[in-house]
């Protein structure tokens, strides 16, 4: 092995330098100030690629010390191989510990899945988000959506919303349902299913959401009024299920995963690896289930 | 699931990379060194140093041998290795006028003062594959350049100095003013350290263009050539060469650093455009009743000429907004041709999506439910068209 | 002042991390007293030690803060230990306040813009001491709003009523407004620390 020392590197703890690491620390501050505001921040280079979960990574290595248990799942899932990767980035440049218990992790840094189970005062959820500007869709420029925000004018994506229904007959058939924080700002949860959206309201937890392509932190505080878009006659609901079972556990009331077998053949699995393997082995954690209205 | 399904996880990713390097070696081939890859993929070399925003040809040459010549991977080992780094000086402003120029042409006039070097380039050759490159031996390649030495004069040598640029003339005839437009936001700004907020000041879309991907640049450019923006301009001034860095050190003594090759574009815009702007100040120039012209600028890393014009022509585009032409709109621009996140978000469309997935299809069936009860036949796009879906 | 709870010196990148993990508690939940592990460190009289890690954590070259007139000896900590810049009130990123005195500055703090409310500033302000429980001649605090399940007290000592009728002043427009660290050195618990987002609702008495 040839010892080069023109292309050695060294590594700040937790890869980031502690210059960058106070600028995020500074805005993650603010965004915990002003609940659902999206504020930009530096967003430095990392070596996993942008989109891949860069600005959840920035939140994870400015907040995680060597005392804390770290959890990380895609989907719902500690055996996807991003999370696989990510997780042994972090171990490897912050050397905490690490979990696949929800119950046991401090920090848990997530891709489009909220945990099924109960997260606590003690606990942090880090999402990542790869577009965190909920008006995008319906605005390109980014100089318009922040005025749109500024007078909390929102009248396009209600406007959306509505015609949603009338085309469909729902508000929405995908994840990332908008939502209105502290009955100030309209943001996006992230692309986490319907399903998720009500754990986000009053929570114990404290939410933040890191954009790392498009350089934004915005947060959700614990105790916070977390209230899906919806109209008085045409409510928010979430994903149903009706008649299924997990395959593996017998156990219904959770996000299930459609999984095809060689032969075709469909069955479904709870999505949240760590709830299943509790519910395959003893009770259920505590969860918060919510009942669509009729 | 749990430890098991994780360990697979794990596993997938370790295996991945031992083929990785299985493709790379399978061929059983005499593994390319370091300076092989600097010196023969020259070009490769510079446009990855322009693209990771880091002057280190050997470390843009590792990368590249790394990547096994992928232009987007090597880009991004060179932006995160600088990520690394500490940023201990700011160097002075870069005088291109004291370039030690390779190459130095210019389109506005047929002669100009100095002359039209041509250089080393491909511009004029024949495109035609020669695989007599193939029998290049260290002997062969000793002889070129002995042979290429005796045909210089010595005593010309001398007589190269650096060149005044083209762009003076201009001044002299009082055809373009040195000062920027009013109102301007004249502040020097850092993309790395602080997020963009639009419009953005011009250097921080000098510096977003600077590190643009050379492709995604030639398409903006590209486009308001051919009616998709406003006229374009002409090669006022296109230089390659080496250029002295110097640095302030702490007890104040200016410092010279090294040099670094770049290309310098400077695009003359079309005729009137300046009219409107104030009158000319400069030294030395005559008060002309005439047409006014502005610069759209380039300066990229290393020979990278397309992509120093192309950064000038999209420069000027964005310093005149016009909703109409996406190479003139500074979001489009600055945005989509951000090499690292372009590469990284069309890329991450390969991570799993399954509970996005089945959130939309869930949602469809609900409706079909709901309308089926209600007795209406409705097609459903299950979380097909939605916005944030992803 | 207070008993030093470790031996160790100050360490930035791992003191810095677990004081910020404790500022990020206290500003997601308002009223929340978040207890700064001290560490070996030479603080100048006029800062407490609250106020002092809470500098070092959180303050680079790249911010800036502004400080009272003729507090030497802290600017030049300040300065030395963060390579923070020092600037007027109306453009600080961060105002701190050592004492009661020049309070009244705090109402040239920034607050940001519509388009950009995080720009608004943050204001650090020592106080004698911030306690679950009523102390003699305290103000009692009432705090509502994000972060606080229903309601919250929290008792402040050395801190006038000015203070909070300044903040209520900075943050009646919101989203923009300026939020609060009260910093104390505690007997019992060390450097202690208290948030006030611009979202707490704040209520006074004196008790």
């Amino acid at each position: 092995m040839i010892e080069v020392p023109k292309f050695q590197e060294s590594f700040n703890y937790a890869y980031i330098d502690e210059f960058t690491k106070k600028e995020i620390r500074r805005k993650t501050l603010k965004a915990v100030a002003v609940p659902g505001y999206q504020v930009p921040y530096s967003s430095p280079e990392m070596p996993i690629s942008r989109g891949w979960g860069t600005g959840g990574l920035h939140l994870t290595l400015s907040l995680v010390g060597p005392d804390d248990v770290l959890k990380v799942i895609d989907q719902g899932s500690d055996a996807s191989v991003n999370a696989c990767n990510l997780r042994l980035f972090v171990k490897k440049m912050a050397n905490c510990a690490l979990t696949f218990d929800t119950a046991e992790a401090t920090l848990i840094q997530t891709r489009h899945r909220v945990p099924e189970e109960i997260l606590t005062e003690k606990q942090i959820l880090v999402l990542q988000v790869p577009q965190p500007e909920v008006l995008r869709g319906v605005e390109r420029h980014e100089a318009k959506t922040r005025m749109m925000h500024a007078e909390a004018d929102y009248a396009k994506i209600w406007v959306t919303l509505y015609e949603a229904y009338v085309r469909s007959g729902a508000l929405r058939s995908g994840a990332g349902h908008p939502i209105m924080v502290n009955g100030r700002y309209v943001a996006t949860p992230s692309p986490i299913p319907s399903w998720d959206v009500p754990n986000l309201n009053m929570a114990r937890c404290l939410y933040l959401f890191g954009a790392g392509r498009e350089k934004r932190i915005h947060c959700i505080p614990p105790f916070t009024r977390v209230e899906p878009l919806e109209f008085e006659d045409i409510r928010f609901k979430v994903e149903e299920f009706i008649g299924i079972k997990c395959s593996v556990s017998g156990q219904d009331k959770a996000f299930m995963d459609q999984i095809y077998a060689d032969d075709f053949s469909r069955s479904w699995v709870i999505n949240d690896s760590n709830f299943l393997d509790k519910v395959r082995q003893g009770p259920r954690p505590p969860q918060r289930l919510f009942a669509n209205p009729e | 699931m749990g430890y098991v399904a994780v360990k697979g996880g794990q596993d997938a990713i370790e295996n991945a990379n031992k083929l990785v390097d299985y493709f790379r070696w399978r061929g059983r081939t005499q593994p390319i060194e370091l300076d092989q890859a600097r010196t023969q993929m020259r070009l490769a070399v510079d446009r990855a140093m322009g693209e990771g925003s880091l002057y280190a040809p050997a470390h843009a040459a590792l990368a590249l041998l790394q990547v096994e010549g992928d232009t987007f991977e090597a880009a991004f080992h060179l932006r995160a290795y600088r990520a690394t780094l500490e940023r201990r000086y700011l160097s002075e402003t870069l005088n291109t006028r004291e370039m030690f120029v390779i190459r130095r042409i210019s389109s506005t006039f047929r002669d100009i003062p100095g002359g039209q070097i041509l250089g080393p380039t491909r511009d004029y050759s024949f495109r035609l594959l020669n695989p007599s490159l193939l029998n290049a031996s260290l002997g062969s390649i000793e002889k070129f350049i002995s042979d290429l030495r005796d045909e210089i004069d010595p005593a010309k040598l001398h007589a190269m100095t650096t060149y005044k640029k083209v762009i003076d003339i201009f001044l002299q005839e009082g055809l373009m003013s040195r000062q920027g437009r009013s109102g301007e936001d004249r502040r020097v700004f850092d993309v790395t350290k602080e997020a963009i907020k639009f419009p953005v000041p011009r250097s921080a879309a000098l510096q977003m263009l600077a590190r643009a991907e050379t492709g995604a640049l030639m398409c903006m450019a590209y486009s308001t050539m051919r009616g998709f923006g406003m006229s374009h301009g002409t090669v006022g001034e296109l230089r390659v060469g080496d250029v002295p860095v110097r640095i302030v050190d702490r007890r104040g003594r200016l410092r010279y650093v090294g040099k670094i090759r770049v290309s310098e574009a400077e695009m003359v815009g079309g005729a009137g455009r300046g009219a409107a702007q104030s009158p000319d100040q400069g030294r030395g120039a005559r008060r002309a009743a005439g047409p006014r012209y502005s610069i759209g600028y380039g300066l990229c890393f290393g020979q990278n000429e397309t992509k120093a014009i192309c950064m000038g022509m999209v420069e000027s585009a964005l310093r005149n907004p016009n909703p109409d032409n996406p190479a003139n709109n500074q979001e489009f621009v600055l945005y989509h041709t951000e090499v690292i996140e372009g590469y990284g978000f069309t890329n991450h469309l390969k991570l799993p999506h399954y509970v996005t997935f089945q959130a939309g299809l869930e949602g469809g069936r609900r409706v079909a439910r709901m309308n089926e009860a209600k007795g209406k036949e409705v097609t459903v796009s299950a979380g097909g068209a939605e916005e944030n879906n992803d | 002042m207070s008993a030093l709870a470790s031996a160790k010196p100050y360490s930035q990148v791992f003191d810095g991390q677990k004081h910020y993990r404790t500022l990020l508690q206290c500003m997601a939940r308002p009223g929340t007293i978040g207890q700064l592990d001290d560490a070996l460190l030479e603080v100048p009289p006029s800062l407490n030690r609250a106020t002092a890690l809470l500098a070092l954590a959180l303050f680079s070259a790249d911010s800036s803060f502004y400080l009272a007139q003729g507090e030497g000896a802290a600017m030049d900590f300040i300065r030395q230990e963060t390579a923070a810049r020092p600037v007027s009130a109306g453009q600080a990123e961060f105002l701190l306040f050592l004492d009661a005195r020049h309070l009244d500055e705090l109402r040239q703090a920034r607050q940001g813009s519509l388009p950009y409310p995080d720009l608004g500033a943050t204001a650090v302000v020592q106080v004698e001491a911030i306690s679950p429980a009523p102390l003699p001649d305290c103000l009692r605090l009432t705090l509502t709003g994000p972060g606080i399940e229903v309601e919250t007290a929290v008792f402040v000592l050395g801190a006038p009523e000015l203070l909070f009728s300044a903040l209520r002043e900075r943050n009646a427009e919101f989203p923009m407004g300026v939020d609060a660290f009260l910093t104390c050195d505690s007997l019992s618990a060390g450097p202690c620390a208290m948030a006030l987002p611009r979202t707490t609702r704040v209520q006074w008495e004196r008790v």
